[in-house]
C-alpha cells in the first residue's frame, strides 16, 4: 500500500481528481492549502490600488489517496498528465509507504478497507 | 480588578443617564410659559423656546407654525439614509480589516452609534446648535437644548410671519395659506426635533470614520471614551463654528465687508465632518504608532466584496447626507443630488484608471476607495457647484486622494484604513474647491460665487475657504493629538492593546468572539 499526496494548483483540482479516479483509486481526500515553492506567486494590488505586493502564498490543493503498490505508477502518470502545463509550480507528488489501513465500519484492513 | 473597572463604567453610565433625565424633566417643568395648561388644547406641547416658530390663536393658545409635509417626509427619509451610512462604514471598514480584527471593527461602529446618539441627546446638540445670545459665543453653543429640552417635535425654527412672504415661499405649499403662521427663517419648514435628528446622524458618523485609523491596536474601552471626549472638544465646536452660527458663519472671516461672500461654504460637512475625521485619524495613527509587523506582513483587506457593498451603501446613504443638508425640497436639493452622483462616479473611474496605469491592473478596492473619495470631496461643494464643477471635483478627488494614500504609505504612517488620505485630504480638497468652483447659477439668492468667475467676490470666497479649512485642520490636529496623549498617559497600561493581544487579534482578545466560525 502506498499513500500518494499530490499538491496542485487549485484550478487543476477537478481534472486531477478525475484522473486519479479513472486510474482506479477507490477514493480521495482533498484539503485546501497555502504554500510556497518553485511556482511564481501572483502580484496583488495593495495600498488601495496604489502599489503591488507579491502574494504571501499560492493557493493550492492537496489530494491524498491510498492505492495498491501495483497501481502506483498508473496513478502517478495519470496525475502528471492531468496537472501538466510545463511551467514550474505545477505541483508535486509525494509517495510514502503505508503500514495499515482500517475501515471503520467493516473493520476490514488494507486493500479491502478502501 | 478588571471586573471592578467594568462595573464602575456601567455604574457611571447609569448614574449619568438617570441624573440627566431627571434634570431634563425638572427643567422642562420649570418653563412657565404655556406649561400651566397641560390639558388645555394643544398648549401642553408649547416649549416656550423663542427661537422656535409659534403663533398665538384668539384664545391665547400657542400653536406650532406650519411645517411643510413634503419637506418633513423628505427629511425623515434623508435622516434615515444618513444613519444607514454608519453600518455602511462598518461593512466597508470591516472588509478592509484583517479577519482577526473584523468583529472589533463592526463592534466599534455599532457601539459608537449608540454612544454618540446618547451624547447628542444629553449635550451634543446643544453645544453644536444651541442658540447664542448677544454678544454671542462664536465658539460653542449654549446649554439651552440639553436633553433636547426646548426642542419641539411640532414647531419649526425661526421667527413667525406671513406664510405668503417667506424667503422660500415660491417653493412651498404653505404659500396658499393667508395667515401669519409660517417661519421666516431656514430651516423653517420641518419640526425642530427633526433638524436635531438629522444633525445627530452626522455627529454619529464622524467619530465612526476615525476608527479606520486605530483598527487592530486600540483598546475598545479607550475608543469609547475617546469618542465621547473628541466629539465634545472637536466635533461640536467645529459644527458650531460653521453651521451653528459660530465665527466661520457670522462674518468674522469676512475679509472685505463690501463684497458679498462672508462665510465658509460647507454645504454638507467637508470641513465639519471629513476634515475633522480625517485629520483626527492622522493624529490618532501617529499617537498609537504602527501596527506590529507593518511592512513585513501583508495586511491586506480580508473581504473585497464586503468593501464594495460598504461603498455602495455609503454612496446610497450620501443621497441623504448631501441633498438632505438643504433641509427642504427645492432646486438645490436636486442639484446637490446630481453633483454628488457625478463626483462619486468620476472619482471611482479616476482612481481605477490611476491604479491601472500605476500597477498594471485595475484595482477594485481602489475603485471602491475612489467612490468614497469622490463623495467626501464633493460634500462641502455639493450644494454650490454645477454638474460640470462636480465632474472636475470628482477628478480632483481621485487624483489628490490617490496621491495622499501613496504618500502615506511611503511615509509609513499607519493610518490603517486610509481615513486621512480619503476623508481628510478629500474634505480639504473639496472645501478649497468649493471656493473655486461655486457657481452663482445654482442659488436663486446669488450666493456662492467661486474664484472661477474671476470676480473680486470669487477671490474673497476662495480666501475664506482656505482660511476656514486651515483653521479646522490645525485645530483638529492639535486637539486630537492632545486628547490622545493625555488618555495614553492616564489610561492604565496605555490606550494600545498589549503586543500579545495584537498578535491574537482584537476579536478574540477584546471581545472573545470570532468573525468566522466553522462549527
Amino acid at each position: 500500500m502506498k499513500r500518494l499526496e499530490t499538491i496542485v494548483k487549485s484550478d487543476k483540482l477537478s481534472q486531477v481528481v478525475n484522473a486519479i479516479r479513472s486510474a482506479g483509486a477507490k477514493g480521495v481526500t482533498v484539503t485546501s492549502i497555502k504554500g510556497q515553492g518553485s511556482g511564481e506567486r501572483p502580484m496583488l494590488r495593495s495600498g488601495r490600488g496604489t502599489a503591488q505586493i507579491r502574494a504571501e502564498y499560492n493557493m493550492m490543493d492537496s489530494i491524498m489517496t491510498v492505492v495498491d503498490d501495483s497501481e502506483v505508477s498508473n496513478v502517478v502518470s495519470a496525475i502528471s498528465q492531468a496537472a501538466y502545463t510545463g511551467k514550474s509550480g505545477d505541483g508535486i507528488i509525494i509517495v510514502t509507504d503505508v503500514d495499515q489501513v482500517v475501515n471503520i465500519a467493516s473493520k476490514k484492513t488494507d486493500s479491502s478497507a478502501l | 480588578m478588571k471586573k471592578q473597572k467594568i462595573s464602575l463604567i456601567v455604574m457611571f453610565t447609569l448614574v449619568s443617564v438617570v441624573s440627566v433625565t431627571a434634570m431634563t424633566q425638572a427643567y422642562a417643568q420649570s418653563t412657565s410659559d404655556g406649561m400651566d395648561g397641560y390639558v388645555k388644547g394643544t398648549s401642553g406641547i408649547y416649549t416656550g423656546n423663542p427661537h422656535e416658530c409659534w403663533y398665538s390663536d384668539e384664545d391665547g393658545n400657542m400653536l406650532p407654525c406650519r411645517i411643510d409635509t413634503g419637506d418633513t417626509a423628505w427629511m425623515l427619509t434623508a435622516t434615515s439614509l444618513v444613519l444607514l451610512m454608519s453600518p455602511g462604514v462598518a461593512i466597508f471598514y470591516g472588509g478592509l480589516a484583517r479577519s482577526k480584527n473584523s468583529v472589533n471593527v463592526f463592534g466599534m461602529v455599532l457601539v459608537i452609534m449608540g454612544v454618540a446618539a446618547m451624547q447628542w441627546l444629553t449635550f451634543g446638540y446643544s453645544l453644536a446648535f444651541g442658540p447664542n445670545y448677544e454678544p454671542g459665543n462664536a465658539f460653542l453653543g449654549s446649554l439651552d437644548y440639553v436633553g433636547f429640552n426646548n426642542v419641539s417635535h411640532y414647531a419649526p425654527l425661526g421667527t413667525v410671519g406671513s406664510c405668503q412672504d417667506t424667503w422660500s415661499a415660491a417653493y412651498q405649499m404653505n404659500e396658499m395659506v393667508d395667515a401669519d403662521q409660517c417661519s421666516q427663517d431656514w430651516p423653517g419648514t420641518i419640526p425642530h426635533m427633526l433638524f436635531a435628528a438629522f444633525q445627530g446622524t452626522f455627529a454619529i458618523i464622524t467619530p465612526i470614520l476615525i476608527i479606520g485609523a486605530v483598527v487592530d491596536r486600540m483598546k475598545f474601552s479607550a475608543v469609547l471614551i475617546f469618542v465621547i471626549v473628541w466629539s465634545t472638544f472637536v466635533y461640536y465646536p467645529v459644527a458650531h463654528w460653521i453651521w451653528g452660527g459660530g465665527f466661520m458663519a457670522d462674518g468674522t472671516l469676512d475679509l472685505d465687508p463690501s463684497l458679498s461672500p462672508s462665510f465658509v461654504l460647507d454645504f454638507a460637512g467637508g470641513a465639519v465632518v471629513h476634515i475633522t475625521a480625517g485629520f483626527a485619524a492622522l493624529a490618532a495613527a501617529l499617537v498609537l504608532g504602527r501596527r506590529m509587523g507593518l511592512g513585513k506582513l501583508p495586511m491586506e483587506p480580508h473581504n473585497i466584496p464586503m468593501v464594495v457593498i460598504g461603498a455602495g451603501i455609503l454612496w446610497f446613504g450620501w443621497f441623504g447626507f448631501n441633498p438632505g443638508s438643504e433641509v427642504m425640497v427645492d432646486g438645490i436639493s436636486v442639484s446637490t443630488w446630481m453633483a454628488t452622483n457625478i463626483a462619486a462616479g468620476t472619482a471611482t473611474v479616476t482612481w481605477v484608471l490611476l491604479s491601472w496605469a500605476h500597477t498594471g491592473k485595475p484595482s477594485i478596492i481602489g475603485a471602491a476607495t475612489g467612490t468614497i473619495a469622490g463623495l467626501g470631496t464633493i460634500t462641502p461643494a455639493s450644494g454650490w457647484v454645477g454638474p460640470m464643477g462636480a465632474l472636475i471635483i470628482g477628478i480632483a478627488a481621485g487624483a489628490v486622494c490617490y496621491g495622499a494614500v501613496a504618500y502615506k504609505n511611503a511615509k509609513k504612517w499607519d493610518d490603517a484604513l486610509d481615513v486621512w488620505g480619503v476623508h481628510g485630504m478629500g474634505g480639504l480638497t473639496g472645501t478649497i474647491l468649493a471656493g473655486t468652483l461655486a457657481s452663482p447659477h445654482i442659488w436663486d439668492t446669488g450666493d456662492g460665487i467661486g474664484a472661477w468667475t474671476g470676480t473680486a467676490e470669487g477671490m474673497e470666497q476662495q480666501s475664506i475657504q482656505i482660511i476656514g479649512a486651515a483653521i479646522t485642520v490645525g485645530y483638529t490636529l492639535a486637539v486630537t493629538f492632545g486628547i490622545l496623549k493625555v488618555m495614553d498617559l492616564v489610561w492604565p497600561g496605555g490606550i494600545r492593546v498589549t503586543p500579545r493581544e495584537e498578535d491574537i487579534g482584537l476579536d478574540l482578545a477584546q471581545h472573545g468572539e470570532r468573525a468566522y466560525v466553522n462549527e
